[in-house]
């Protein structure tokens, strides 16, 4: 069993007479890299500034490493941030930058000299040293920002939407380096961000965040596959969410039947005839076919939008709109008819239990 | 680009030109001129190059008084940063409204005469004055303190009249800084005083400088608080240069030290550059 590193404990914040964090229960493990996802305005970077001591609790307990630190100032706690902007200093170079937070912890000064070396080289800024920080690319800011928050060997380094200024192509490469720098120094990273790309691609979980409370905390593969509520399948990703009811249950299977004459076959988990369901799928699961087959169901092919690596179709089946997504959606053209249907294994039925 | 647009910039661009000109630079440049001549010692001016008044600055009467000029300069320059840092720290987290009638509060001062303002703090200093009235009924002390016709009279007058120009270039320089950048300094572990001498002071130390400059010139010049709360008795540059101007009517010498005064603050923002300022951020000077 994985340790807990970071505990938070009924944790509630209150600006004024908003209430922007409600009664939150979050246990992050030692050396993971867990992901606060969620809207702008969820609460997710209050969330940090509490662990981070930045900002204060209303009620409800912090604990980091065994140790109540709710009432101890950020100075004493054993977590380092990255700010959005970076927050380097500007009158400073890069390696005073990564001096700082070692001075103020007065470590000596042939100790604090390797690890600053070291912290260089595996953010790779050799020769970048007495640069100060407007001569430097935002990639190469965001590296000294990660050196300097890793330089104090702390166990868990804070980010908030780090990567959020970085133009897409440096981003997704940072992402990766971002991943590597905290597999390879087995710390935990707690990250904030709002683009799911960002959070699926590093994190090995993620916690999805929705009005101060977690919605789901799950590995990115459950989050995608098995969200267990409508926000959380709406957030990540396409999906199409639709809303019906159990029409059949026999022993293995049960058939929920959707509007416009959409039935479903699904596993059946003690569903009752009558019970309402809703069920996601996503755009990729869908097996299309110009040929009509057993349980397949009609739809008319209303838009073709070609996006590259896949085709976006969207398919009319009576009042209903599905969203589908192909890598060759050649054969298919706008206001031809298609025969749809649904693996059981890709139906997503929220509000199952013991998943 | 258009040609009447451009005759109007010229046109609209005339009248400052002819103000600096005028009234800046011609009258400096005579004074310039007289620094150079020779006084007949009756008040009129012998017009021939002679260098004696720049060796009669470096006379010890007035090199004392110039030692004792800079002294009063740097205590009240000190005393301004002491007070202005704390005030524009405390503004840097309020809200925009309270910040903004807390300035307004600071500049209201303007709106009156700095003399009638220096005649205002004898009624409070002297030696019944509310100030050590108040005192003595408390029996706080027993004998009234000498808070003027002395140094301390001078310094309380140059703080009170020149503390505005510390805290507005103080406040504008801290009011910019990303807040982040505290609380990153915060989280690596800094107190409250590292976080003011390593990143606020540091960050704002154009703005220091800035306000150092614009307190600590007029500070050495300004003769009428010298006058008055020192009682006319203690001499600053400024005294100096009305005095020989008005009293002892030795315009080149006066001219001599009001040159001497530009140099040292021309030195001055030397100094500044050397270290490293960003001499943009003084407004160019």
């Amino acid at each position: 069993m994985k340790r807990v590193l970071v505990e938070l404990k009924n944790l509630s914040k209150k600006f004024g007479k908003e209430h922007v964090i409600k009664d939150l229960n979050l246990d992050i493990y030692e050396g993971e890299f867990l992901t606060l996802l969620g809207p702008s305005g969820c609460g997710k970077t209050t969330i940090l500034r509490m662990i981070s001591g930045l900002e204060k609790v209303t009620s409800g307990k912090v604990i980091i490493d065994g140790k109540d630190v709710t009432d101890i100032v950020p100075a004493k706690r054993e977590v380092n941030t990255i700010f959005q902007n970076f927050a380097l200093f500007p009158h400073m170079t890069v390696w005073d930058n990564i001096d700082f937070g070692l001075k103020m912890h007065k470590v000596p000064r042939t100790e604090a000299d390797k690890r600053i070396k070291d912290a260089i080289n595996l953010v790779k800024l050799k020769g970048f040293e007495n640069r100060k920080p407007d001569e430097l690319s935002g990639g190469q800011q965001q590296r000294v920002a990660i050196a300097r928050g890793i330089v104090l060997n702390h166990k868990v380094l804070l980010l908030d939407e780090s990567l959020a200024s970085l133009d897409l192509k440096l981003k997704r490469e940072m992402q990766i380096e971002l991943k590597k720098i905290q597999k390879q120094l087995g710390i935990t990273f707690i990250y904030v961000t709002h683009d799911q790309d960002e959070a699926l691609t590093m994190s090995d979980r993620i916690a999805i965040i929705n009005n101060g409370t977690v919605e789901q905390i799950d590995t990115p593969e459950n989050i995608y596959r098995k969200p267990h509520t409508k926000f959380v399948a709406d957030f990540i990703g396409e999906a199409n969410i639709l809303t019906g009811k159990i029409t059949k249950v026999s022993e293995n299977e049960a058939v929920v039947s959707l509007p416009d004459n959409m039935d479903l076959t699904i596993d059946n988990k003690n569903y009752q005839v009558g019970e309402e369901k809703t069920v996601v799928i996503r755009p990729e699961c869908f097996d299309i076919s110009s040929i009509e087959s057993l349980d397949s169901f009609k739809g008319v092919v209303k838009e073709y939008i070609y996006d590259g690596m896949i085709t976006k179709l969207i398919v009319q089946k009576d009042n209903t709109e599905l969203r589908i997504n192909l890598m060759d959606a050649s054969s298919f053209k706008e206001g031809s008819d298609v025969y749809l249907k649904v693996p059981k294994k890709y139906i997503i039925v929220l509000g199952d239990k013991n998943e | 680009m258009n040609k009447k647009l451009d005759l109007f910039k010229n046109i609209s661009l005339w009248p400052v030109v002819i103000y600096s000109f005028v009234l800046i630079l011609l009258p400096l440049l005579y004074i310039l001129f007289l620094s150079f001549c020779e006084t007949d010692y009756v008040g009129g001016i012998n017009y021939h190059f002679s260098i004696v008044n720049y060796l009669t600055i470096i006379d010890s009467t007035y090199l004392l008084i110039f030692a004792k000029s800079a002294l009063i300069g740097i205590i009240t320059t000190l005393i301004c940063l002491v007070i202005a840092y704390p005030f524009a720290i405390f503004l840097m987290d309020k809200k925009e409204e309270v910040r903004n009638a807390l300035i307004k509060l600071v500049m209201i001062p303007f709106l009156t005469n700095s003399l009638i303002r220096t005649y205002g703090w004898i009624v409070l200093l002297r030696k019944n004055g509310i100030i050590n009235n108040g005192l003595t009924s408390l029996n706080i002390i027993k004998e009234p303190l000498s808070l003027m016709y002395n140094n301390i009279g001078i310094i309380i007058g140059m703080v009170y009249t020149l503390l505005p120009f510390m805290i507005l270039p103080v406040y504008a320089a801290v009011n910019k800084l990303d807040p982040n950048l505290i609380k990153a300094a915060k989280d690596l572990g800094a107190n409250k005083f590292h976080v003011f001498k390593d990143i606020i002071f540091k960050e704002t130390i154009s703005g220091a400088f800035n306000g150092s400059l614009m307190v600590f010139i007029p500070a050495i010049g300004y003769f009428f608080i010298s006058d008055i709360l020192g009682g006319g008795k203690q001499m600053i540059i400024g005294n100096l240069i009305k005095d020989q101007f008005l009293t002892a009517r030795n315009w080149p010498f006066g001219s001599a030290i009001s040159i001497f005064l530009i140099i040292v603050t021309f030195l001055l923002v030397r100094v500044y550059k050397k270290i490293g300022g960003n001499i943009d951020e003084l407004g160019g000077m």
